[in-house]
């Protein structure tokens, strides 16, 4: 997705170093008037910017990993986030593992309580980490015209968006390392080898998910102040109803179905199925990975065809 | 070349036409003003031109370049300070720099930066403690960053205390000196009239007047008014006639109407007289003439041409 003018023009140090020897003082005018004209020489009809393709460079590559630190450094930074993306779903598995010790969940073939809910807890906590996050930050970045000011400037967008993506799942593999950390030795909660690959394909599809939904929710919000309700609103509700806490059997048909057309159900299950000893090895759940692909697709359209750069105005 | 040629700019939203065939061209190397009452086209022509915005109609070129699809190229070599500051407030100002500047292929050096706008000793203060001035001070520096050719100011003191708006101006006239091209806007007309080579104002989506801040809207040429108090024990009756201006009176067209080449008109206000005329020169000569000859001393005397802000607020009436 790189996009960009091509390199044919010769960079400010390549005409520098092209001049004879040390111009003296008149040297930047005259220089800017060499590159006013080879500008001129230019074809008058442009290709639009984003139709073009342009290779990734090192010099990107460098770009984005300082973004990537830089995004890492705001969010520690930023109590409140770290308070509500870490701090929240690790207290939930706590809470809830210890209000449910010794209990069994039947429906899934009875399995200890502890192995059903810390593959939701892992779900949920992932899509804080990276939902919540994603979508309040670029809100909270629009609102305070970041966005806009970054695209005055020559950083390519794509580079902008997998700084916030990629400091995003920094967060996300530590979430994963705390969430199973507790789990197996909290709660006994093991790692099954034989579904080691189900697990690994369902983290990689959830998280890019959620992520891709963050980036698309972040539209619809239009004030940021004080973390949104139209943000966190949908995944806490979703989380009540798609058997993350406690099991979704218990519910009516109805509401099943529902939740399971949303992305947070498929992710709970298939991760739940990587983890539940009941479940036969290769363990992936294909219809849950689908509509979770699905998501993808929505959220990927819905990115392209309504981000915006700058506030609303008018 | 010039560095920006627009010619038949329209933008409409809706029904409004914002932008409504605006032609405009600034110099390589100038200070360009560009005033107008909000709501009259300024800012979507700006956002048009630094390629934030895409445009119904018309030709653009700024440095060579279309900014609507010109895209990384183009943003090399503009600098762009908007006037919602959009920074990071996590971030300190050394970081902000470090961060920006890592986005040009040129850029300058952070300390050349933090000197440039004076804000060397508070390099390592978060922006969010910033003083308004300050984080201003800042967004000058992250727009000149890249070394820009072409550098956009959206009301860059706003804000701003007395002598860091002095400050401001230095630096944008250091600017101007490095041959860089400024394009400005502001709400200021003292800023106007200290910084920029030509003036444009825009109303209702045209460009109603363009020309230096000295002789914009006929201001070199629109009647003066001068202004003194009554000396003490002279009456309005003894002085001089302007409206009559006698024979000596050099450098009038002897063959034309000499009343009317003077346009002068006299009134007292209170204990001063205030005349407009078209040639304060001639009613100057007149009135200090008379003075001399009797002894007497015009106190408070002044002689002033419309400001550039009564010329602004003329043209732009309509708007409001």
């Amino acid at each position: 997705m790189a996009l960009d003018e091509s390199q044919q023009q010769p960079t400010r140090t390549q005409q520098l170093q092209q001049q004879p020897q040390p111009v003296p003082q008149p040297s930047y005018q005259h220089q800017a008037q060499q590159q006013f004209q080879e500008r001129r020489q230019q074809p008058s009809t442009i290709t639009p910017e984003r139709l073009r393709y342009r290779p990734v460079t090192s010099a990107d590559i460098h770009l984005l990993g300082r973004q990537i630190r830089m995004e890492q450094l705001l969010l520690w930074r930023n109590k409140r986030a770290v308070i509500f993306t870490f701090m929240l779903p690790i207290a939930f598995l706590v809470f809830l593992g210890a209000s449910n010790q010794g209990a069994h969940v039947s429906v899934l073939g009875k399995v200890s309580f502890d192995t059903f809910f810390v593959p939701g807890i892992l779900a949920f906590s992932l899509v804080s980490t990276t939902y919540a996050n994603l979508a309040m930050s670029i809100a909270v970045q629009r609102e305070q015209g970041v966005l806009k000011r970054v695209r005055g400037t020559p950083l390519p967008p794509w580079i902008f968006f997998a700084g916030k993506v990629g400091a995003t799942l920094i967060n996300a593999c530590l979430m994963v390392i705390i969430v199973l950390a507790v789990g197996r030795f909290g709660y006994h909660v093991m790692i099954r080898t034989a579904t080691l690959p189900a697990l690994v394909i369902d983290l990689i599809v959830g998280t890019a998910c959620w992520s891709i939904l963050g980036i698309a929710m972040s539209i619809a919000v239009t004030r940021a102040e004080g973390g949104s309700p139209i943000v966190t609103l949908p995944y806490i509700v979703l989380s009540f109803v798609s058997g993350v806490f406690y099991p979704a059997q218990a519910q009516p048909v109805w509401l099943q179905d529902l939740a399971r057309a949303f992305p947070l159900e498929p992710f709970a299950r298939s991760l739940e199925a990587a983890f539940n000893p009941g479940v036969a090895a290769p363990g992936f759940r294909e219809v849950d990975i689908l509509i979770m692909l699905g998501w993808i697709a929505v959220g990927t359209a819905i990115s392209l065809r309504f981000f915006r750069w700058d506030r609303q105005r008018r | 070349m010039p560095a920006i040629e627009v010619k038949g700019l329209v933008k409409s939203y809706g029904n409004l036409r914002a932008v409504d065939g605006v032609d405009l061209c600034v110099e390589a190397g100038e200070v360009y003003c560009f005033l107008g009452p909000n709501g009259a086209g300024k800012t979507t022509t700006v956002e048009i031109l630094e390629g934030y915005r895409r445009r119904d109609s018309g030709r653009v070129s700024v440095l060579g370049l279309d900014p609507e699809s010109s895209g990384r190229t183009f943003r090399e070599h503009i600098g762009i300070m908007l006037q919602e500051s959009g920074l990071q407030p996590q971030l300190a100002v050394v970081e902000a720099l470090d961060l920006y500047r890592h986005y040009y292929d040129h850029p300058r050096s952070v300390a050349e930066l933090l000197d440039l706008v004076e804000l060397t000793s508070s390099a390592d203060v978060r922006i969010e403690s910033l003083s308004g001035g300050q984080r201003r001070r800042l967004d000058l520096a992250l727009a000149l960053a890249g070394d820009p050719d072409l550098v956009f100011l959206d009301e860059p003191t706003t804000g701003f205390d007395p002598a860091a708006r002095r400050g401001a101006w230095r630096t944008i006239q250091g600017l101007r000196s490095l041959g860089k091209t400024i394009f400005l806007t502001t709400h200021y007309m003292d800023e106007a009239q200290a910084l920029a080579d030509r003036v444009a104002v825009i109303s209702g989506g045209k460009i109603v007047a363009e020309d230096s801040p000295d002789r914009i809207g006929g201001r070199d040429t629109t009647t003066s008014e001068i202004r003194f108090l009554l000396p003490e024990g002279v009456s309005a009756g003894d002085l001089p006639s302007l409206e009559q201006p006698s024979d000596d009176l050099p450098s009038l067209d002897p063959s034309l109407d000499r009343a009317r080449q003077l346009d002068a008109e006299l009134s007292i206000r209170g204990d001063a007289v205030v005349v407009h005329t078209n040639r304060p020169d001639l009613a100057l000569y007149v009135l200090t003439s008379w003075s001399t000859s009797r002894g007497l001393e015009l106190a408070g005397l002044t002689v002033s041409r419309p400001t550039l802000e009564d010329v602004y607020l003329a043209l732009t009436e309509d708007d409001s």
